[in-house]
């Protein structure tokens, strides 16, 4: 007992006497070693650069002319960031998320990038590439000055080891297919031939042979060492889109077999994009330096990225108005007092983004299996007051599922669903629309919204979603008399119960979900999420043959404006003539950005490249009090 | 005392099983699995086979169990898919779901000395103002010393870490500029050490990070969220301080020694302070296992790498290695801090017998 | 003040004619006045949640959404377009929907009352309960019962939360279409609150004699009226030709979704209060008064209530009126993640909780709420307090 009673005070002891020796000790200033270290590696590596380059095409060096050859700089040129999370992972096979995916977005490269300003596919690893007369081969040829690179952590350098070819993105792609891998985004290239056979097979039950046969058979080959061909299954227009997909991307073999599931760890990980992972602090940072070696190094005015994963909005607005960020998504609440700051009003950018908030009808469910009682609840939901008042984002009134940015959208247009538009946008306005609703609900055969009986809307569990169900209800409420009792359950739970196969009398008659661009195409919006016979279904379509006859000719058609024309009627059966769901707003991305960044990207279809920013690296040293 | 202890670790066995298998039935029995959504999507069928196959999730369960407790090669004999578990009771918690290539004793042993020391300082801060308030408290009984202690203690209590958190940040750290916003600054003690294992891309083990090196950064960053954290375990302190002594005060014994003529100050901290801490140790425990294992609000809000967070993202996640893990490892902390607690009763009173 | 001084009040104590131990608590309760004003306070907050009050004293009903007030600071006046309530003003600001904070601030004392009430009240009649008959038993059986607090405390509580969730509620809304609300007997009420009041005055009368055993005797026979009020309900519901579960779905109904948030609460809450009682007993029943009770054959009964109950009152009282406000927020978790109260009823918690993010741009929002649960708590710690001083003999100066 009494040794017990000594451990404890000796542990207590020792804590204080820590606690006092820290007074008496100046802090090392270790920070300003560190940057004579880098300094003197970046100078070398500009030698290694001369020499490589004599290696490299000429067009490079073309490119490299164009640039404003970057100033010695007093220190690194950092840009802080905040990731809001732990990334999960940084395998691009395995990645599902947008943080896995920003951070992998900035150290790897795939065949094509998703540019962030227009978000087109331009070239990335690939230089280009040609499409067969059917549309069913796509030959992309590679660079040939693209090299994998890793991290040192004991010297603090960035080593160049192989160049990247071909076999690379075959390996990739393979990996990503092989169910011994087991990527959650792999259907992502079932469109690959015999991609989804790979993936669907029960390989340990097979003789290395079979399984071999089965890798063999995906359609993807290296012509030679810098030229690589897919074979799809189908014809698709938007797989240049996939081949900038992470899933996609070359991978360096020998790592991945000799390191196993740690080979993403800085210090292992090879990479081939414009920035390296030096340090990955799970939970906490995560940091990223330029890769010299890389073809684009040029343009890349940023040296270091040091993200932080702060989860709490209100944290990161803090800590960006203390200056520990440049950049931060603003805090709902604050929008209003930023909006009147004069400073700070300066600093909030809102740029649009491709997702769409919307609430799912259960079309099978009454009192909401009449396209009537559906349509009048869509249009009771006074879209630009929730804007203005609840979201406060300057989120953009939806009408249609698919954003402007997507191809074949139809955002906007008052040939669907006007009532869901202001009238400034070319809608009715809420009033008109309200009118409508009544009207509709009368011809559905209620008199009243009370005769309804009460509509259970559910969402999961989160702040902002009660926020919006609840102003939503409220509406119904007041404008219709019906009753509305909201409901939320736990993310997995709540998706759990508002599946296809739930019985009719559990699931909610309206629930909330939001869908998010993979790439820049209608398929991966009204095909891929409404289509009963590829997405989920959770609305339960009914009479929809002429719904997915429309998607599946609008797939396979190579033709732009037809494809277009198609998904416009597919938006007007959905969202209007059927409201099989009520599309609510356009997300925006609402952040704030100190003024000493020139150049961002926001809102983007693909990975955001946070290494193209540009700073105004004197007026950000200026204004922390750097040296 | 060497027996007491020793049959308190025997018991712990029971609990800590009876703990690993009610976890491991109860988070199965929530609807959804780590594997079957990618965010909102779900995945098809096949995919999350493949998934599930690769995490043995559809194997029979108490395969899984079986395996998860005594590892692989006993109850999965002749599979050599995948990385081959050793079992809890050699110390393995598994892979992590959610942190595809990381461990839950990786998690663990990145994340609990950050929880550790936190809760350890606030802890100290605690017991250091609570007791000494409590003790003050009661002895000016029904006077405004006493009530305004009260006031301060129920501010304490009842003002949210959610609404102070914020509100620390925003006057001590924005508007006075006087410590860091948040992000924990810790470095090991013990640096060549951890070099070693960064150079060499290697998790560091728990105990070298768990001592930090005192530097005046450490110290900045830790200051908010100790004292948010401190302060509403001191109110609690002092609270039960005050009601425990005033109740000792009154005891017979209290009156002989004071009759005696020792001075006042000196009666209540030999005889009455020893006899009144019963109540507050026994809440001192499960304190102590709490906080020293991470708190989720204080780590949310200062933006602390804490094991907090993995006691509810994993819930959400489905991610079964890591709850378990995170569960078993707080049951541990549980049965220590309450061993601990009854071993104290005895050195308080010497009437309560160690059985 | 001297120790001379006082002993000689404690003599005069002493050989005071005895009297009765619950008059002298009731009286040296009347004197403290900080008590006496909890006491007021709380009464006042009771009559406020009564809802027939609730609906007359508050400018607004709670639901009351003004989407372009959002966020209106106090003294704002109502800008949207309903007549009824043209010209009323938000005396204490308004929130993110535009809803009247000091409306849903009265409101929330409903709920909020009585999660703090129930709660505290579960925790410590099954706590002190448990601990008692841990600490008083042999050292193996208390030894299994505290293995068995241990294993609950490290029990993750939230898996368990979502699973009470999931099934309640599923089972509940699959049910709800089905099952007839429950509607409660015009003879119901009267007969339960007669039981309650006879068994109250029971208790009391027993207590006043002067073998009865005191405060204990009359805490017990409250305590057993509380409980046996709650299982003739729940027979009354049962009666009615449901089964055990959708009694207990009808019950959840009609009590607006709060039926389930207390029986997490009291599943959730007792521990410590039954580590607390048994540490008590442990260190009391080895104390040279006991010694001497049982010398004199005096009965376990009377032992407990005499001697153990009254020394465990005191950390378990303070104990409990700390944990009040650990309860309401409790309840904002649980109704936040779907077991509890639905929106838009709001609760003291809940508004703390979903007005957060607004701390800075509208402090009001958080501070009005944040101002009644603390009181509220302030007023139970003194009221707490004054009643461990009423009921501790040796306390009275």
């Amino acid at each position: 007992m009494f040794r017990n009673k000594w451990t404890i005070l000796i542990v207590i002891l020792l804590f204080a006497a820590i606690g006092l020796s820290a007074c008496a000790q100046p802090t090392p200033e270790v920070v300003e070693k560190v940057v004579e270290v880098t300094v003197v590696t970046e100078k070398e590596v500009e030698k290694v650069v001369e020499q490589t380059v004599v290696v490299e095409v000429e067009k490079e060096v073309e490119k490299v002319v164009e640039v404003t050859p970057t100033p010695e700089p007093a220190t690194m040129v950092t840009l802080n960031l905040n990731l809001g999370t732990e990334p999960p992972t940084l395998d691009p096979s395995l990645a599902t998320d947008t943080t896995s995916i920003e951070v992998i977005g900035n150290q790897m490269v795939g065949l094509t990038v998703i540019d962030p300003d227009t978000n087109e596919v331009v070239p990335g690893l690939a230089e280009s590439w040609d499409i067969s007369e059917d549309g069913m081969e796509y030959t992309f040829h590679l660079r040939q000055d693209n090299n994998w690179v890793k991290y040192n952590p004991g010297t603090g350098e960035v080593e160049v080891q192989r160049p990247v070819t071909a076999q690379d993105v075959v390996y990739g792609v393979k990996r990503t297919l092989d169910p011994r891998t087991a990527s959650d985004y792999a259907y992502v290239l079932y469109i690959i031939k015999g991609g989804e056979e790979l993936n669907n097979a029960d390989i340990g039950a097979m003789s290395d042979e079979e399984a071999q046969a089965l890798l063999d058979a995906v359609g993807v080959e290296a012509l030679d060492e810098y030229t690589v061909k897919f074979t799809l299954a189908d014809p698709a227009p938007y797989f240049p889109s996939i081949a900038s997909m992470w899933v996609a991307m070359p991978m360096p073999q020998e790592v991945i077999e000799a390191k196993g599931e740690r080979w993403q760890e800085p210090g292992f990980i090879w990479t081939n994009g414009a920035m390296v992972l030096t340090k990955w602090a799970h939970d906490d940072s995560l940091q990223q330096i330029k890769n010299p070696y890389w073809w684009g190094a040029d343009d890349v005015q940023i040296d270091v990225i040091d993200y932080v994963m702060v989860t709490e909005a209100s944290t990161a607005y803090a800590m960006y108005l203390a200056g520990d960020l440049d950049a931060v998504g603003a805090p709902q609440d604050e929008i209003d007092s930023i909006k009147a700051d004069p400073v700070l009003s300066q600093e909030l950018m809102i740029a649009p983004s491709p997702c769409t908030y919307y609430y799912g009808f259960v079309n099978t469910k009454a009192p909401l299996d009449n396209a009537d009682v559906r349509r009048a609840l869509s249009a009771a939901i006074d879209r630009k007051g929730l804007i203005d008042n609840v979201t406060k984002g300057n989120q953009l009134p939806a009408n249609t599922f698919a954003p402007a940015m997507i191809f074949g959208s139809a955002a906007g247009d008052p040939d669907i669903a006007p009532w869901a538009l202001p009238e400034d946008m070319g809608g009715t306005g809420y009033d008109k629309a309200v009118e409508l609703a009544k009207g509709w609900l009368q011809d559905a055969g209620y008199a009243d919204g009370s005769e309804l009986g009460t509509i259970t809307l559910m969402h999961n569990t989160s702040e902002g979603h009660a926020r919006i169900a609840q102003a939503i209800a409220a509406m119904w409420k007041d404008v219709l008399n019906i009753d509305v009792a909201v409901e939320n359950q736990e993310w997995k739970v709540y998706l759990n119960s508002i599946k296809k196969d739930v019985p009719l009398e559990e699931v909610p008659h309206v629930f909330r979900l939001g869908w998010c661009a993979d790439y820049a195409d209608q398929n991966n919006w009204l095909n891929e999420v409404f289509n009963p016979e590829m997405g989920a279904d959770r609305l339960r379509l009914q009479d929809a043959q002429e719904y997915i006859d429309l998607m599946d000719k609008a797939r396979a058609s190579t033709d732009p404006e037809e494809r277009k024309a198609l998904y416009k009627e597919g938006e007007k059966w959905l969202s209007d003539t059927h409201a099989a769901y009520a599309p609510i707003y356009y997300y925006t991305t609402v952040s704030m950005t100190k003024p000493w960044v020139i150049y961002r990207t926001a809102g983007t279809v693909g990975p955001p490249l946070d290494y193209t920013w540009k700073l105004d690296w004197d007026a950000k040293k200026a204004a922390l009090g750097l040296q | 005392m060497l027996q007491f202890i020793v049959r308190r670790i025997l018991w712990a066995i029971p609990v800590l099983l009876a703990v690993t298998f009610f976890t491991f039935a109860l988070v199965r029995a929530i609807p959804g699995g780590p594997f079957d959504f990618a965010g909102d999507r779900s995945l098809p069928p096949s995919v999350v086979a493949n998934l599930e196959a690769k995490y043995h999730l559809s194997d029979p369960l108490w395969q899984q169990f079986c395996s998860y407790l005594i590892g692989d090669t006993v109850c999965r004999p002749g599979d050599d898919s995948g990385r081959a578990s050793k079992g809890v009771l050699l110390g393995d918690l598994g892979p992590s779901f959610r942190y595809r290539g990381r461990t839950v004793n990786d998690i663990i042993a990145t994340a609990l000395p950050i929880s550790f020391q936190l809760g350890m300082m606030a802890m100290m801060l605690g017991i250091g103002i609570g007791i000494p308030f409590g003790v003050l408290a009661a002895l000016k009984h029904n006077t405004w010393i006493d009530y305004s202690a009260t006031l301060v203690a129920i501010l304490g209590v009842s003002v949210s870490n959610v609404v102070l958190g914020p509100v620390l940040i925003w006057f001590f750290a924005l508007k006075l500029g006087w410590f860091p916003v948040a992000t924990w600054a810790a470095e090991p003690l013990f640096s060549g050490i951890a070099d070693k294992y960064i150079a060499a891309s290697e998790q560091i083990p728990m105990w070298v990070n768990i001592i930090p090196k005192p530097t005046v950064d450490f110290f900045m960053h830790a200051a908010l969220p100790v004292f948010a954290l401190g302060t509403a375990l001191s109110a609690t302190i002092a609270r039960m301080t005050r009601g425990s002594l005033l109740q000792v005060i009154r005891e017979d014994y209290i009156r002989t020694a004071r009759s005696k003529g020792l001075r006042e100050r000196a009666v209540v901290v030999r005889h009455a302070l020893k006899n009144s801490l019963i109540p507050v140790v026994t809440i001192l425990g499960p304190m102590f296992a709490g906080v020293l294992t991470g708190t989720f609000v204080i780590e949310l809000i200062f933006a602390i790498p804490g094991l907090g967070r993995h006691f509810v993202n994993s819930i959400g996640n489905r991610d079964y290695p890591v709850v378990l893990g995170t569960t078993l490892l707080y049951g541990v902390a549980i049965v220590i801090a309450n061993m601990l607690v009854d071993i104290t009763y005895a050195w308080l009173d010497p009437r309560v017998r160690l059985e | 003040m001297t120790a001379e001084t006082r002993s000689a009040e404690e003599l005069q104590f002493i050989t005071r004619k005895p009297r009765s131990p619950l008059t002298d608590a009731i009286n040296q309760l009347l004197q403290n006045k900080m008590a006496v004003a909890a006491l007021i306070f709380i009464i006042v907050e009771v009559i406020i949640a009564i809802p027939p009050v609730t609906d007359f004293v508050t400018p607004f009903p709670y639901d009351k959404t003004s989407l372009y007030d959002n966020l209106a600071p106090p003294g704002a006046p109502y800008t949207g377009r309903d007549p009824e309530y043209q010209g009323k003003i938000f005396l204490l600001g308004a929130d993110y929907l535009g809803r009247d904070i000091l409306s849903r601030t009265l409101y929330g004392t409903q709920v909020s009352l009585a999660v703090g009430f129930i709660g505290a009240t579960v925790s410590m009649i099954v706590g002190i309960a448990y601990g008692l008959i841990s600490g008083y038993s042999r050292p193996t059986i208390d030894n299994i019962m505290m293995r068995f607090v241990d294993f609950l405390y490290a029990l993750p509580i939230l898996v368990f939360v979502i699973l009470m969730q999931v099934y309640f509620k599923a089972v509940a809304r699959q049910q709800n279409e089905t099952l007839e609300p429950l509607e409660i007997p015009e003879w119901f009420i009267p007969l339960t609150v007669a039981l309650f009041v006879a068994a109250v005055l029971i208790g009391f009368f027993m207590a006043r004699r002067e073998d009865g055993g005191g405060p204990g005797v009359f805490l017990a026979w409250a305590v057993g009226a509380f409980v046996l009020n709650f299982v003739l309900f729940i027979g009354y519901v049962m009666s009615t030709g449901r089964s055990f579960m959708e009694s207990m779905i009808v019950i959840d109904t009609a009590m607006g979704g709060m039926f389930f948030l207390f029986v997490a609460l009291g599943l959730l809450n007792w521990l410590a209060m039954a580590r607390i009682t048994r540490g008590q007993v442990l260190s009391v029943k080895k104390k040279e008064f006991i010694e001497a009770a049982r010398s004199i054959g005096a009965g376990d009964r009377r032992i407990i209530t005499q001697h153990v109950l009254p020394n465990i009152l005191g950390p378990a009282i303070v104990y409990e009126t700390l944990a009040i406000p650990g309860y309401i927020f409790l309840e904002a978790f649980l109704s936040f993640i779907g077991l509890g109260i639905n929106p838009p009823r709001p609760s003291w918690g809940i508004m703390i909780s979903e007005n957060v993010p607004a701390l800075r741009a509208a402090p009001w929002t958080v501070l009005v709420p944040s101002f009644a649960l603390t009181i509220t708590v302030l007023a139970f710690n003194f009221l707490g307090d004054g009643l461990r001083d009423a009921f501790d003999p040796r306390m009275r100066e």
